[in-house]
């Protein structure tokens, strides 16, 4: 039997070890995305604005300010309805994608690989490939339209159209991380479990609402609070797609923080729709979590 | 007396010792303090491209350090790094934020220096045009200096006006006629009479030539005065374009590449741009047989008030620079006609007279004789405060007029001269 002398023998060190290897990586995730945070929050309290110099304490007055501008309501509409049809569509698609997967057995894991490609593509990347497909005359999808003799669709020139677009390459782009959430739920689950129910009579249907939806119940919960957290935060695929035009029809929250931000130059107000959005994720993510929970 | 008594070669040792002691003993020439400055530049392409290697030669004690930070974050970068003491020398900017640098007090006004210029070489001053140094002037001060400015004019489809046995139009009205024609007689499928790109992606760069050709004024603070016979004008030209569909429908959501490509693609007739877009276009259509390029034109009556609008990236001078004199040494090296030709023929044009009419760059640009007087007496695209929002406000305008082209224009311009207003508030 090998000695267990010495500290690193300790029972209590050896307790200690994954939270002494945990720490750097602690350390450098609050040293950066909490300051970051809590120095958003702290800024939308003072009026730091470009165009004025000096940055008084002004308390609530840039939430005020912000709450009721027709641009942040209209930025708020749009967001709910773009986080909202983004997780509608990725879910039953990355649920459908992860059961096809689950039944792939030849070269799976070359599958699973490729399924990743979106999400690994930037989101300038897909910006552009998604003007490609939807732009009006030179466009793939209105050269197939007018290839069938089809009139041509103003995609990106119409304001419901456009936000049909983007919330597609959204989903496009939140789909592959959510497939594989889901695959591992899958995966966890016991094949005999299919094959009892199965032998006893149960259609696919019940199989699918009664055993595995609330088997994998806990990935689903994780799948659609990272959809919802990459939906609020979408930005990158926006901007370069629609520049959050036609007029402000795909100027969702994260769009209009950055022009808040960055082309206006209000940073505390920028920071007051950051706490928006920062406040919406953590409410969405803990309904999802609560209602999604594992049952023993 | 043997002391006294020494040969003459030991008093001649003993003299030089002597005078090397006090060679040794004597003050140092000071030795010239070396001196290192940084700049930023917006683009690559407006580095010089010898990247400094004869100024420091020139110059040895003066070192240039140089940065490119893309003129679409440069202002907020440089206004951040200068709060934390850590600005560069010069940061080269749109020049629309000068008003919001000022405010902030991160710029050094260097009219002294440029007076200085002038006076120590009045020749040279006198190859420059004005506007590198009204489009860095702001409240009585001087900013910086605007090597490099693009002011907007037209392209338009020679050999499609020839085929409708149109002239060039000399106004705005003639020019909307010509669109008319070309859209009924020449144009055909996906083809349309003008291109402009929307409004979500871009500043109203578009829009604000077009304003100032047609005699748009603006306020003493630099807001455009809408509400005037230009600014209800511009409201009918954009709202005429969509009611008679002169432009592709889909241009509300064109970016700048967009609407490049529909001239150069030969799928529009008419477009406003600058010089550096030209040089793209006749890489891809035959100059002076296909397209040819024009001042955009006055307003009927107007044509006292028209103007070639200047949008520019000029160099600003920090208000922390440590060696102002060495700064501008650097930006007058820049403006060396024999260093600004380079990036004058590959990119942007150059404030000087010399550069532009040197064979040089009429042989890049050979339709620069047609645009040469106006562009010598380009006119600033003012800075304001709120330049951002105001441009959001204008393109907010454009399209309102589009998607109503039967609404009054004079409400419309009413409307937003309102919302225009509220930002000097």
């Amino acid at each position: 039997m090998a000695s267990t002398t010495g500290l690193t023998g300790h029972p209590g060190f050896r307790k200690a070890v994954p939270y002494l290897l945990i720490t750097p990586a602690l350390i450098f995730v609050v040293g950066i995305l909490a300051y970051s945070v809590v120095y958003g929050i702290g800024m939308s309290f003072f009026r730091i604005d470009l165009a004025i110099p000096g940055r008084p304490f002004i308390g609530l007055e840039n939430y005020r300010v912000v709450f009721a501008e027709d641009r942040f309501i209209n930025s708020f509409g749009r967001s709910l309805t773009f986080v909202f049809f983004s997780v509608t569509l990725g879910l039953l698609l990355s649920f459908g994608f992860a059961q096809a997967l689950y039944r792939v057995k030849k070269a799976s894991a070359g599958f699973r690989g490729f399924t990743l490609v979106p999400y690994l593509v930037s989101g300038i990347a897909t910006a552009i490939m998604f003007r490609f497909l939807f732009s009006g005359s030179v466009g793939f999808v209105n050269q197939l339209l007018m290839g069938m003799g089809a009139d041509r669709i103003l995609f990106l020139g119409n304001p419901n159209w456009a936000l049909a677009v983007v919330i597609l390459a959204n989903t496009w782009f939140i789909v592959p991380f959510s497939t594989l959430v889901l695959l591992a739920g899958l995966q966890a689950l016991d094949p005999d479990l299919f094959e009892v129910a199965t032998v006893e009579g149960a259609s696919k249907v019940t199989v699918l609402f009664r055993i595995i939806i609330p088997l994998i119940k806990p990935m689903i919960g994780i799948s659609l609070v990272w959809m919802s957290f990459a939906s609020f935060n979408m930005f990158d695929v926006i901007l370069p797609l629609t520049g959050g035009g036609p007029g402000r029809a795909t100027e969702v929250l994260a769009v209009y923080m950055y022009r808040v931000g960055f082309d206006f130059l209000r940073y505390s107000q920028g920071a007051v729709v950051m706490t928006v959005i920062l406040v919406l994720n953590i409410v969405v993510s803990v309904f999802f979590l609560r209602v999604f929970r594992g049952e023993d | 007396m043997t002391k006294l008594s020494k040969s003459p070669l030991t008093l001649l040792v003993a003299a030089a010792l002597l005078a090397l002691l006090l060679a040794a003993c004597a003050p140092a020439e000071p030795e010239e303090e070396q001196i290192t400055i940084e700049m930023w530049f917006g683009r690559q392409e407006f580095v010089p491209h010898d990247e400094f290697e004869r100024f420091h030669a020139e110059n040895p004690n003066i070192r240039v350090e140089w940065d490119v930070i893309p003129l679409e974050q440069a202002h907020t970068d440089f206004l951040r790094n200068h709060a934390a003491g850590a600005a560069p020398d010069t940061v080269q900017i749109f020049h629309e934020f000068t008003a919001t640098m000022v405010a902030q007090g991160a710029l050094l006004d260097i009219s002294e220096y440029v007076q200085a210029w002038q006076q120590e070489d009045p020749e040279d001053f006198a190859d420059i045009y004005d506007i590198a140094f009204e489009l860095t002037s702001y409240e009585g001060g001087i900013y910086g200096v605007n090597v490099h400015s693009g002011p907007f004019f037209m392209g338009y489809r020679k050999d499609w006006l020839e085929q409708a046995g149109l002239d060039e139009p000399q106004t705005w009205e003639e020019l909307l006629e010509a669109l008319r024609v070309l859209q009924s007689d020449v144009l055909s499928g996906d083809q349309y009479a003008f291109s402009q790109p929307g409004g979500a992606h871009h500043p109203p760069f578009w829009l604000n030539s077009i304003y100032m050709s047609m005699g748009g004024q603006f306020s003493d603070t630099g807001l455009p005065i809408i509400d005037s016979e230009a600014g209800i004008a511009l409201i009918e030209f954009y709202q005429t374009l969509a009611r008679e569909g002169l432009q592709d429908p889909e241009a509300a959501s064109w970016a700048s590449g967009d609407f490049r490509g529909a001239f150069i693609g030969g799928r529009a007739a008419f477009f406003p741009e600058a010089i550096n877009v030209f040089a793209v276009a006749q890489r891809d259509l035959d100059y002076a047989t296909e397209w040819e390029v024009m001042v955009q034109p006055p307003r009927e009556g107007a044509e006292a008030e028209s103007r070639v609008n200047a949008f520019g990236w000029p160099f600003m001078v920090s208000s922390d620079t440590e060696h102002p004199e060495a700064v501008m040494a650097a930006l007058r090296y820049i403006f060396d006609p024999e260093i600004v030709i380079d990036v004058a023929k590959d990119y942007q044009p150059a404030n000087r007279a010399s550069v532009m009419t040197s064979d040089a760059y009429l042989e890049a640009h050979p339709y620069f004789p047609i645009l040469e007087d106006s562009f010598a007496e380009q006119v600033p695209y003012p800075t304001h405060l709120r330049s951002p929002e105001r441009s959001d406000i204008l393109n907010d305008m454009k399209r309102e007029a589009q998607e109503n082209p039967d609404r009054s224009a004079a409400e419309i311009a009413a409307e937003y001269q309102a919302q225009l207003d509220a930002l000097d508030g």
